[in-house]
């Protein structure tokens, strides 16, 4: 539920007030930027995200229902915002994913990816570790990158993810458990991570 | 159970989601299949993995570059729009106060730009219209007293195209014309009227409404006050005279600071208190009672 003190500073931004919006950029920047970064896997994307989706708020704060949570509002003009840039970025950029299948000669073959994961007496250090699941959790396709960095890292509930990506909960527990099987098996060779 | 089974059911297994018969049924497959034994193990420890994450710092200059592209790229909207207020019912009441309505502007002398805010447009079906098409058609709708005492009320279009306005009164039509930009229309007495409606044609489709609620009729007016490019001892000459009350200035007051002005109705402490903020002054009261504003 969005605060009385958001709810003010909503209802003021509503009417062009910017010093209300920069004090509601202060409250949820540093929430976002976790989101953008989680999302896009590294620091300067993840500021590119953060600025055009607060632009993206301001404007479109209209939209916002007041009964709403401004927090799960506000994710999911971060999302829609990574995946945007994200389009746009194709073809400038090279992304790849370990999921993403390629077409030889009427047969699909897996593509092969360079394993530049760390050896595992690098792994120890806990910075290094983190490293290695982002780096892994780059490697999923951005739908179900989405769905792990909603639920474990921005901890919403089902029923708020469902809500957001206007899916029935079922399917996002289903895609979710795909997903972190597949995130597994992105890690599978640094297997020391899981601590074991 | 066969493996994919399993493996459709980790997560749920993980977050105890699952019915006892099946928690069992699971858990003899794992002490069965190796494979999906170190599966589970995994899925567990990479769960507990995220739930440690760090958060990450966003750089410092994060704020100030959001704000600068935010400014950048959206235009800037009235600050004041109490016809948001207006169309709901149970501000209804609250927006008549709000329309007691303060503009002050400021800028160098020479670099003028319009300083009106009380824009009185919703659309048809009661939701607010967007601020681009309210910045498109800038309407100004604001009562004011006759010479002879009586309340008026004036409306002014301040930009877009020649556009067709209807101003009703409940089932009377109090006024019917084409204004053009800038157009100022004074509009006839009205009798106590519930609710006043502006009607206005725009690009030959939208009708825009706009409403006043009645009880702003009965609320006593405070003075009506419109500068240009005054001066500040100009401005406190005018709030003085309109509130006759004493002002005293005190220090020197930036003499190229000019002031453009617009407010109705509201009380001398708010214009005190709004004009102190934006030209530094610090007001104070003598022991005569007389209001004293020294210059910062």
């Amino acid at each position: 539920m969005t605060s009385p003190e958001d709810r003010q500073l909503i209802e003021r931004c509503r009417n062009g007030d910017r010093e209300a919006f920069d004090a509601l950029v202060r409250r949820y920047e540093r929430q976002a930027y976790n989101l953008a970064y989680r999302l896009t896997g590294n620091y300067d994307d993840a500021n590119d995200v953060v600025v055009e989706a607060f632009v993206r708020a301001f404007q479109g704060l209209h939209t916002f229902r007041g009964d709403a949570n401004f927090s799960t509002w506000l994710h999911r003009v971060v999302v829609n915002t990574f995946l945007d840039l994200r389009k746009r970025s194709k073809g400038r950029q090279q992304m790849v994913s370990l999921e993403e299948q390629m077409e030889l000669d009427g047969d699909t073959l897996t593509r092969q990816i360079e394993d530049t994961a760390p050896g595992p007496q690098e792994l120890v250090e806990e910075q290094e570790r983190e490293q290695v699941l982002q780096r892994a959790i780059d490697q999923l396709s951005p739908d179900r990158r989405i769905l792990i960095v909603l639920y474990h890292f921005e901890n919403l509930s089902y029923e708020e993810i469902a809500q957001m990506l206007k899916l029935p909960v079922g399917t996002v527990k289903s895609r979710l458990n795909r997903a972190r099987l597949a995130l597994r098996e992105i890690l599978e060779p640094s297997r020391e991570l899981f601590g074991r | 159970m066969r493996c994919e089974q399993f493996q459709e059911l980790i997560s749920a297994y993980i977050e105890r989601s699952i019915a006892p018969p099946l928690v069992a049924k699971m858990e003899e497959h794992a002490a069965q299949c190796q494979s999906c034994r170190a599966e589970l193990q995994d899925v567990q420890a990479l769960w507990e993995m995220m739930a440690q994450a760090k958060r990450v710092e966003p750089p410092a200059v994060l704020h100030a570059r959001i704000m600068q592209e935010v400014n950048a790229r959206v235009p800037a909207v009235p600050a004041l729009r109490w016809w948001e207020l207006a169309w709901r019912p149970r501000f209804a009441f609250a927006a008549a106060a709000v329309l007691a309505l303060v503009a002050l502007v400021m800028w160098p002398r020479g670099t003028g730009q319009p300083g009106a805010i009380a824009l009185s447009v919703v659309s048809e079906s009661g939701s607010p219209v967007t601020p681009l098409k309210s910045a498109l058609l800038p309407t100004r709708f604001e009562p004011f007293r006759s010479e002879t005492g009586n309340l008026r009320w004036m409306l002014k279009l301040n930009a877009g195209p020649p556009t067709a306005v209807e101003v009703t009164a409940g089932a009377q039509r109090v006024w019917a014309g084409v204004a053009e930009a800038n157009t100022m229309v004074v509009l006839p007495a009205v009798a106590q009227p519930s609710v006043l409606s502006v009607r206005v044609q725009w690009e030959g489709h939208s009708v825009l409404h706009a409403w006043l609620p009645a009880e702003l009729a009965q609320e006593e007016l405070k003075p009506v006050i419109v500068l240009r490019q005054a001066s500040i001892e100009q401005t406190l000459a005018r709030i003085a005279q309109a509130y006759s009350v004493p002002l005293v200035l005190v220090g020197e007051a930036d003499p190229l600071t000019r002031v453009n002005m617009e407010s109705t109705g509201v009380s001398l402490e708010q214009i005190l208190r709004a004009l102190a903020e934006k030209l530094h002054l610090e007001i104070s009261r003598a022991e005569d009672g007389t209001t004293v504003l020294t210059a910062r």
